[in-house]
Order: structure tokens, then sequence, then C-alpha cells
């Protein structure tokens, strides 16, 4: 896709404090011990009970127009990416928008591709910037996400946001984009019925003809298009269903398991859904030094995925300490048990009268 | 009891989501809850101004007998908040241990949801503060 | 303006009536009230209540009242100020007789708070403070109450132990009035290990959620010398407001609009706070019966009245003597009643005649009520 001068001006994320670690889950449903492992995932974080997609992506907004530091007047979108909406019918948007204070002159929605909606935000916001339609854009990916108790999915079920201020690659860009690829189908690997609760999935069939193929699909794309290959790049930051899919296509790409590894944060915190491949990113801006090129690869059941080339800018640097990193946000944690992690998500049948 | 109607939500939203206040224009006090009149000069000439600042718990209490909607949240941490700007306000405290409450702990803003909503209700969405997050 | 009189007093007995409504418990202390009298011709009532719009789906409630009172046609009106309610009504009754419109006008109080479960009466009652800004975030009136209390100790350097004093104190008190809603004795310990309410407020701090109705009658100069032998006079009153949003307030430690309530009540009355003998101060939780014994002059130096109490003062004999009817505490809070229950049973205490913990030779009284946290107080001063 062709479009000019797009950078990222800032970035911010938000994971909630609390975590509930596998073995915890697989004792309570009585999967053998060893189930975790082969997931490469240790343990997942946990929305408090006051919390949700717009909480959660507020703070990241907030954070990343710490970093961006452009007055919020000259945002003029604003797009919330998730499959976890508070509302079934009731922008996200807009309540975070309020909070912001950046009312009432903007592109405002929500948008559901299961986890790739806030990659499909975020295209749209280069090519709104591109044009010159906006100053800047606010993409926010964010989600709760919920899974059937006693489901495999319930081991990385996380909650967690990311969230990303779109702009003109000037001066005060942290990062520019280099390109932008989507690759799009329709294949029924993970769905949510109208009313149903929880999420099904097509169990192995959510690999190979879902995950694999629609990211080497893109990734593929993008290189052609760009003329580079994987050694181009510094890092790559695919979308993190558990730790082991990540590593897997990595390899089926070429792409060494260093070059991943600083992006992958779903070992500590889960799968956080719309926000995973880009809290990834965020965990990579965060270490990365000018001039690095990164791959981001998010991913969305339903299905589609997307690469994108980002290449990160001295003015980088000014940024990083400007609100809570990655890092802050994983090592600040408090463990819960299976009991309190049943009462916060609400899954207790209770009768209110 | 917690019967809510959406203009209620949506009449409040800046003082409860953005911590909007009032100012006087005449001599300067900051109100909040934002004001009509001046407590201090009696001056009706006020402006708006948001208060989005750091400050501290001056005191705090722990609520277990919680009234209705607020059983999940129990025991729910109150607290009265000065913030840097000297305007004080009174606000639940969040993603924090009940021992870890004290007088004079630093707190941020932040927006949470600040109760249990019915099946079909709105959502009532406000400020709460919490402890900094460490950074470095 | 006139002077006004108490001639007659009625009070039920507070506790959990579920065989009672609003009707039959105002009925019960209104027609005492009246036979106490020996039968005056009552002209108008003021009757005091808090929720019988939110917890029992009665608005119009003078008229209703009026009516099973056996005053049907009169006039009569519901004031409400939380739980100051009470107080609020004997202001508003005093002055239909000091200026001349009535010569006898009823006062009653009454609150029904039993029917519903403590979720929902925490929820009505957190309606005294400030719905948009309080209430919306969570706060309960207890909560409130214990940032008060948790400053105060901070403060002051005051202890747990030292507070629960002020408790067994009003449950000593409380143990020889037939009226009262807990009338037995309780030790400090039991207080200290009470179960915690809104920290560091325990349920030994706070009062009881109960029923109850209390009604009294005043009267003209010229009326009350012709139907009793003991009127006593309320020499003097005072009411005022503060702020609702308890975080706007200049200070935590003490209420601004006590010291200003009671300051225009003593100038009435001519007499400053040694003069009194004894006083029913609003204690709806320990903290604050000790900050109202410093706010109305009775406490020189603030944050020493639990020292001052855990060293004997104010028990029945000193001057004051507090709360001799147990207080809100022990003798019980039908909150829109009480502050109609306290002039009631100073009244009583002036008359010599009142039914427990006795303040023999009593010439002063202070009646003292408290509508939300302290954002409307009346003090009510009467002589015999």
């Amino acid at each position: 896709m062709k479009f000019n001068n797009v950078g990222i001006s800032g970035w911010g994320v938000y994971i909630p404090k609390y975590r509930i670690s596998l073995d915890e889950i697989a004792k309570a449903w009585g999967y053998p011990s060893t189930y975790p492992q082969g997931l490469n995932v240790v343990e997942k974080a946990v929305a408090g009970v006051d919390e949700d997609t717009i909480t959660m992506g507020f703070e990241a907004a907030r954070n990343a127009l710490r970093r961006a530091g452009v007055d919020p007047n000259f945002i003029g979108a604003v797009y919330v990416g998730t499959e976890s909406k508070p509302y079934a019918v009731k922008p996200s948007a807009t309540v975070i928008a309020e909070a912001l204070g950046i009312t009432p002159k903007k592109l405002t929605a929500d948008l559901e591709f299961a986890c790739r909606a806030a990659s499909e935000a975020l295209g749209i916001s280069i090519g709104l910037v591109s044009s010159g339609m906006v100053k800047y854009a606010l993409v926010i990916g964010s989600d709760t996400a919920q899974a059937s108790p006693g489901d495999v999915l319930e081991f990385t079920a996380a909650s967690g946001s990311a969230a990303y201020v779109i702009g003109r690659d000037d001066g005060n860009a942290a990062a520019y984009f280099e390109g932008f690829y989507s690759y799009v189908t329709d294949t029924p690997d993970f769905w949510r019925k109208e009313n149903a609760p929880y999420p099904m999935h097509g169990e192995s069939f959510t690999g190979e003809p879902a995950y694999f193929h629609h990211i080497v699909s893109a990734v593929k794309g993008l290189l052609e298009e760009l003329g580079l290959r994987p050694s181009d790049f510094d890092y790559f930051v695919p979308h993190q269903p558990n730790g082991k899919f990540p590593l897997k296509v990595a390899r089926i790409l070429g792409f060494p398991k260093e070059k991943v590894l600083p992006g992958l944060i779903v070992t500590r915190i889960g799968n956080t859904y719309s926000a995973s491949a880009l809290i990834g990113l965020a965990a990579v801006l965060e270490k990365a030094k000018p001039g690095s090129r990164i791959l981001v690869a998010p991913y969305g059941s339903g299905a589609g995925a997307d690469a994108m080339s980002i290449v990160v800018k001295d003015s980088i640097l000014d940024k990083v300490g400007k609100a809570p990193t990655v890092k802050d946000y994983i090592s600040r944690k408090t463990y819960i048990d299976y009991g309190l992690y049943v009462k916060f998500y609400n899954k207790l049948r209770r009768f209110k009268f | 009891m917690n019967k809510l109607s959406p203009s209620r939500i949506w009449r409040y939203k800046s003082s409860r989501y953005r911590i909007e206040a009032s100012k006087c224009n005449k001599c300067g006090a900051l109100h909040y809850p934002p004001r009509i009149v001046c407590d201090k000069c009696g001056s009706r000439d006020l402006s708006k101004i948001t208060l989005n600042e750091e400050g501290r718990v001056i005191t705090y209490t722990l609520i277990y007998s919680v009234p209705e909607g607020f059983r999940d949240q129990a025991p729910l941490p109150l607290a009265i908040v000065e913030l840097k700007s000297g305007t004080r306000i009174l606000a639940p405290i969040t993603d924090i241990n009940p021992e870890e409450l004290k007088i004079g702990l630093p707190v941020e803003p932040i927006l949470r949801r600040l109760t249990d909503d019915e099946n079909g209700g709105l959502i009532k969405y406000g400020f709460k503060f919490r402890p900094l997050i460490k950074q470095g | 303006m006139r002077k006004v009189y108490v001639v007659g007093v009625g009070l039920t007995k507070i506790g959990r009536h579920f065989d009672k409504g609003l009707r039959e418990l105002f009925a019960e202390a209104a027609l005492k009230a009246i036979d106490d009298t020996k039968g005056v011709n009552v002209e108008a009532l003021v009757v005091g209540n808090m929720s019988s719009s939110s917890l029992c789906e009665q608005d119009n409630l003078g008229a209703l009242l009026a009516d099973y009172a056996g005053l049907t046609g009169k006039p009569a009106f519901k004031v409400e100020a939380a739980c100051g309610s009470g107080g609020t009504a004997v202001f508003t009754g005093y002055s239909l007789v000091a200026s001349g419109l009535f010569n006898v006008v009823m006062v009653g109080g009454v609150e029904k708070l039993t029917e519903y479960p403590t979720r929902t009466v925490t929820s009505a009652l957190a309606q005294a403070s400030d719905a948009e800004y309080e209430l919306y975030f969570g706060a309960s009136f207890t909560g409130l109450n214990a940032l008060i209390m948790r400053y105060y100790m901070e403060k002051y350097g005051v202890t747990r132990s030292e507070i629960s004093e002020w408790p067994v104190l009003m449950h000593e008190n409380a143990s020889r009035n037939p009226y009262a809603q807990l009338p037995f004795k309780i030790t400090k310990e039991r207080v200290d290990k009470s179960q915690i309410i809104a920290d560091p407020i325990r349920l030994y701090d706070a009062s009881p959620i109960g029923d109850g109705a209390a009604a009294i009658i005043l009267a003209s100069e010229e009326v009350a010398r012709k139907i009793t032998d003991t009127p006593v006079e309320i020499a003097g009153l005072g009411m005022a407001t503060d702020k609702l949003y308890l975080a706007s307030r200049d200070k935590l430690d003490t209420f601004k609009a006590t010291v200003e309530a009671a300051k225009v009540a003593y100038n009435m009355a001519n007499i400053s706070p040694k003069d009194v003998d004894v006083a029913e101060v609003h204690d709806a939780f320990s903290i604050l019966g000790l900050i109202n014994l410093e706010d109305l002059g009775f406490v020189e130096e603030k944050g020493k009245t639990a020292k001052l109490l855990c060293e004997g003062r104010f028990r029945p004999g000193d001057k004051p003597a507090v709360n001799p009817s147990g207080g809100l505490k022990a003798r019980g809070h039908p909150v829109g009643a009480t502050g109609v229950y306290q002039v009631a049973e100073v009244a009583m205490q002036l008359r010599g005649d009142f039914p427990g913990t006795k303040v023999p030779e009593a010439k002063v009284g202070l009646a003292q009520s408290i509508g939300g946290v302290g954002s409307t107080i009346v003090v009510t001063i009467l002589k015999r």
C-alpha cells in the first residue's frame, strides 16, 4: 500500500496488576501439570473488578499522549479495536475520548476483527494522516479476553491495552512506517455468536490454515513490496496467542529466535488479544536503538494478518521515560487464586435482586 | 436503590471522568465539585479547570459494610486526597492491598468503573486514585 | 418574639418494631404527649423524618400522620435534614409558636428503618451525603465518618482503646432507660473487638438501626402556665449548615456548624457552656461524641475529650452530665426522630421525671442534633 510520511508520535500500554499462574488454572480444572509448559506461558494478567476495555484503553492512551507530547485537540480520529466491548452497542471510543477531554470533532468508532482490530485501525490511520485528512490519529487496542471456564482458552485469555498516536513523520516522530500490507480471507478458526457468552475455536484449525497461513502471507507480501529480507530486520513481533506460535512462525519465515524474544511478552501476561502484538511492539520500542527496523505482524481470527515495517528514529530516546513502560507494568503484580479470578471475571451466576 | 438515568451520568461526566473543577475568576479559589457561586468571595464569575494531578492521601477508610452495588469491591478503600493544587477530593483508592493504605501515600488519578451495574443498565465510569507506578 | 415552652412529651421504645409502621409508631408517641398535657388542643403539627420517601414510599407525611394521631385537618408538614430532621422540626415548631402564628404546636419525629436489608438502609442513609460526588463513588455514611475518626486519631494521638470509653458510658447510662434500644452494659474489650463496619469504626462505635417515634408539645407562655406546673422554656436555639462535600471543608476535626449554631443558642439563652447541667449530644458514632463535646465548648483543648472521659468526666454528677439517656449509641437513633427524643429527654431531666439515669437539680439543658456529616446542626437550650 502506498502512503507518505507517516510515523508514530507516541505509544503507551496498560497491563492490570493482577496475575494468575497457569498452574493454578490447571489445578482448578484437572489439567496435567505439564500443560502450561506446552504453551510456554507462565502467568496471565487479569483485569480487576473495576476495570474493562474502556478503563484500560484510557490509561494506555494517556500514556501514549504523554509520549507524543502533542496538543490533544489536534487528534482527528480515535479508534478502539476490541472484541470485549463493555457495550455491544455504544462506542468505547467516545468514552475514552471524553475522558481524555478531546471530543467532539473527531472520527470515532470501535472496530472488530478479533485480535487484529487495532491493527486495521493503524492501517486506516496511516491513510488518514497520509492524505492530510487528520493531523493525528489515536489507535487503541484493548481487551479483557474471556474464555469458557475449563476450556483450554482459559489458560491464555488475558487483559491488556496498547495505544499509538499516529502522525506525520516529522521531528517529533519516534519511528516511521516504511510499509503496510494486509492479507484477509474468510477463515472460521475462532468466533463468538451474538448471544454466546464465550467464543468457540477450531483447536488445531487455528494453526496452519489460520494463524500461520495469514501471517506468512502478509509478511511475504510486505517483504516483496519493499524489496526486503528477514535479515534486514532487527526485530520480529507477531501476534502472540501463546508462547509457541510466534517462535514457530518466526522459524517458518526465517527470523532467528533472538529477534523475537525482546517482543515476546505473552509468557508473562498471556494473550491480550487486540493489544497483543502492539504491547510487544511497545516493549521493543522501549529498548530499540535509533535506526532499528521492526517487523510487526498482528493476526486476527476470521481471519487476517497485517505486516508493517517500522523504523526507529533518534527522538525515541527522550520519549521512553515519559510514561510507565511495558517492563514497569509487568513488574507491578499481585497474584490471585482461582476463586478471586472467578469473582473478577464475573463467572459466578449471581442473582441481582 | 441505584436508579440511574442517562442524563445524570451524562450531565456530570466532565467532573467525574476528568476531575473538572471550577475556578473563581475574581479570587482564584479552586472548587471541587464545581460550584455556581464561589464560597470564598461570593462571585458568580467562575470558569472550568481540569485538575488532572497527583496527590497524597490525608485520611482513609476501608468500607466493609458497602452500599448497594459495591459488594464486588468490598472492603472498599476510600480516601480524602489532597491534590498538588491544594484542592481536596473524595476518591476510592484502587489497585492497592489494604495493608498498603497509609496517610501520606502518593497517588494518581485514573478512570475506572465505579460500581456494579445492572445487566441492562449504563456503566458508571469515574475517577479513582491509585499508588504511582514505579518507573525505571 | 414570644417565649416558647415544652409542656408535654411522649416517646416510644426504640427497637425493631416489625408490628408497627410509620403511622402506628407516630400515633403512639403523639397520643402519649397529648396525655402528658392532660389533653391540650394541638393547633399544628411539624414532623421530622428522613426516609419515609426512600424506604417507605410515603411522601405527604404531615397530613398522613396528623390524621392518624387524631389531628385530622390541622396544618401539618414534614421537615427533613437527614439525621438532623428532629432538631430541625423543633426549630420549626419553635418558630411557629414564637411568631404568634400558633399557640400550641406538636413537634414529632418518626423513623422506620427495619423493613429492608442492611445494604438498602445503608444506601438510604448515605443520601445525607452528596449524592453525585460522595454516594456515587461508593461512600457510605459510616465510611465518611470513618475518614474523620482516622484523621482525629492520627492528629491527636488518640487510641482505639481510649475512644471505646464512649460507648461504654453510653451503655451504662442506657441500662436504666426504659425507652432505650440497647439497655445493657458493655466492656471496652467488647467494643475493641467488635465487627469492623468501615475501618476504624466498629459495630460498637455506631448507633444501631431501629424504629421509633417521639413527640413534644410546644406552647406559648400563656397556655403553658395554664396547663402545667413544670413548663420548660426553650431559652436558646441556633441552627447552621455547612458544605455537604466533606473533602471541601476547611477542617476535618471540627464541625463549624456546631460551633456556629451553639454560639447563637448560647447567646440567645444568655449562658455559656459551663452553665449547662445536662447535655444530649448527637453521637451517631463514638468519634462524633468526642468532637461534639469540643465543638459545644465543654472541652477546651481539642483532642483531649477521650482522655477526660477515661479520667471519669461527663458522668451523672459532672457538669455537664452527657447523654444520660444513653445517647444515639445505646438509647438509639431512629434518625429523623432522634432530635425530638433529645429535647424530650432534656425537658424531662429539667422537670425531674426522666425515667432513666437522672441528673438531679438540672436547671439548664442542651440538645444537639446533626444532619449529614455535620452539614445541618441544631442546638437547643432549655431552662427550667
